[in-house]
């Protein structure tokens, strides 16, 4: 049983395998995971390797998180708008049918941006284009789409960041990263007071788009800094930037 | 101990509850993520901990997770998933993430302290559970190569890297990530070989 005599499929399911199990590094499994949106056979596959896996997690000890956690939660979620609370059975079957074909347009997109990484600016501004033209129109209950371009010290654009506040989630479309040499470029939420440390959002990827949920912190306010420092592999290992900032702007309405 | 969400314990009624309950939330039921969160968060804590090893940050982590339950929610497909499942791998995500935003550094704790963790051992799964699939897994683990199947357990356990487990064993990277794939290849044979 050697590499050499495996087959793709074969490949496939040990990366799966590997997801499911947690050895990945931080950008490895940003990619598998963006596989799993492009490629259903391989995220069936990880699904498969998670139910197999399951019972190892019935074996952990569990522990009583503290007693005001419910209290936290609950905070953060009255400053969530993910979907009307108010409303008939029919406004939600609504709202989540549209929420739905969005999803599908976004998945599609996706599909569609996964293909390549080439005419990566082209295919930002089409996805920019998209949006402007309403075919990805943000629902009633989530009208706040915050957007960033992050541009170098020189005011050269390196990165569109489109926040949907309703789910927390984040697309992020390199247009264009610098390369590599060795480093990975990771982004951050700055502070919103002097004295507070930036907080790592997570690693992006130069050559293509990724989706990522964002902390709460994040998606609530326009306005928000970010940035994007040049890391070793796997990611700062302080927990802070470490590497000079190549890109930097502010969420904003639109 | 782990009798509140054992996959065999919880029982039939019990997923089906939990079930329902995410099925509430998916459709924007804040009262019903609250059954969630008094059914699981002792679960979900200890998976957190377990791979974070502390306490704060595996705090901050499990309000990220139910936060992002609420927000996923309507990704929940009962038909493909058990609910205990999908909510384990979106609490072992998180934390993993956060482990690997906190980097390498923030977990070099003594070998001998990564050691005494009473989880990572083989018969850990057959104190808690007697189910099928539970006796399975714990049965094809054991047909492993003794290394493969510790660092198997230890990667999912503590969420490690394949270079920190490759540390902490002192063994070559190759080595490890070889050790580890040629196991879980084996370990899926061996329970695809089970199945009735």
């Amino acid at each position: 049983m050697t590499n050499q005599s495996r087959t793709s499929d074969e490949e496939a399911d040990i990366l799966a395998a590997e997801l499911a199990l947690g050895t990945l590094d931080a950008a490895e499994i940003r990619a598998a995971e963006r596989r799993m949106l492009r490629d259903p056979a391989f995220a069936a596959s990880v699904e498969a390797w998670r139910e197999r896996l399951a019972p190892l997690g019935d074996a952990v000890t569990p522990a009583q998180p503290p007693a005001d956690t419910w209290a936290a939660i609950e905070r953060d979620l009255a400053r969530m708008t993910r979907r009307p609370r108010s409303g008939t059975a029919g406004d939600v079957a609504i709202a989540q049918r549209r929420a739905e074909r969005r999803d599908d347009r976004v998945a599609s997109l996706w599909r569609w941006l996964g293909l390549g990484g080439t005419g990566l600016a082209a295919a930002s501004l089409a996805a920019l284009a998209l949006i402007a033209a309403g075919i990805w129109t943000p629902g009633p209950s989530e009208r706040d789409t915050l957007t960033a371009t992050l541009e170098s010290e020189a005011g050269v654009p390196l990165l569109t960041v489109v926040l949907d506040r309703a789910s927390g989630t984040a697309t992020l479309v390199p247009i264009d990263m610098p390369g590599s040499d060795g480093r990975v470029p990771e982004l951050w939420l700055l502070p919103e007071t002097d004295g507070g440390a930036p907080r790592s959002l997570g690693l992006l990827d130069a050559q293509q788009p990724l989706r990522l949920v964002l902390p709460q912190e994040a998606s609530q306010r326009a306005g928000a800094a970010l940035a994007v420092s040049m890391e070793p592999e796997g990611g700062s290992p302080t927990g802070l930037p470490t590497g000079p900032v190549v890109a930097s702007g502010h969420l904003a309405s639109i | 101990m782990a009798a509140m969400l054992n996959r065999t314990d919880e029982g039939i009624a019990g997923r089906e509850a939990l079930t329902a309950s995410l099925l509430a939330v998916a459709a924007g039921d804040q009262a019903a993520l609250r059954q969630v969160y008094d059914r699981t968060a002792a679960k979900l804590f200890g998976i957190c901990l377990r791979i974070l090893d502390d306490r704060q940050e595996a705090e901050d982590v499990l309000q990220d997770v139910y936060l992002t339950i609420w927000n996923k929610a309507d990704g929940f497909d009962p038909g493909r998933a058990s609910p205990i499942t999908w909510l384990a791998t979106i609490a072992r995500n998180r934390a993993i993430d956060r482990r690997r935003a906190l980097g390498p550094r923030a977990f070099s704790r003594p070998l001998e302290d990564a050691e005494e963790r009473a989880d990572d051992r083989p018969d850990a799964l057959d104190l808690l559970t007697q189910g099928d699939e539970a006796q399975a897994l714990s049965d094809c683990l054991g047909t492993l190569d003794e290394r493969a199947g510790e660092a198997i357990r230890a990667a999912f356990f503590g969420g490690l890297t394949y270079e920190e487990l490759s540390l902490r064993a002192e063994m070559p990277l190759g080595t490890m990530k070889s050790l580890i794939r040629r196991g879980l290849i084996r370990l899926k044979g061996c329970l695809e070989a089970r199945q009735p």
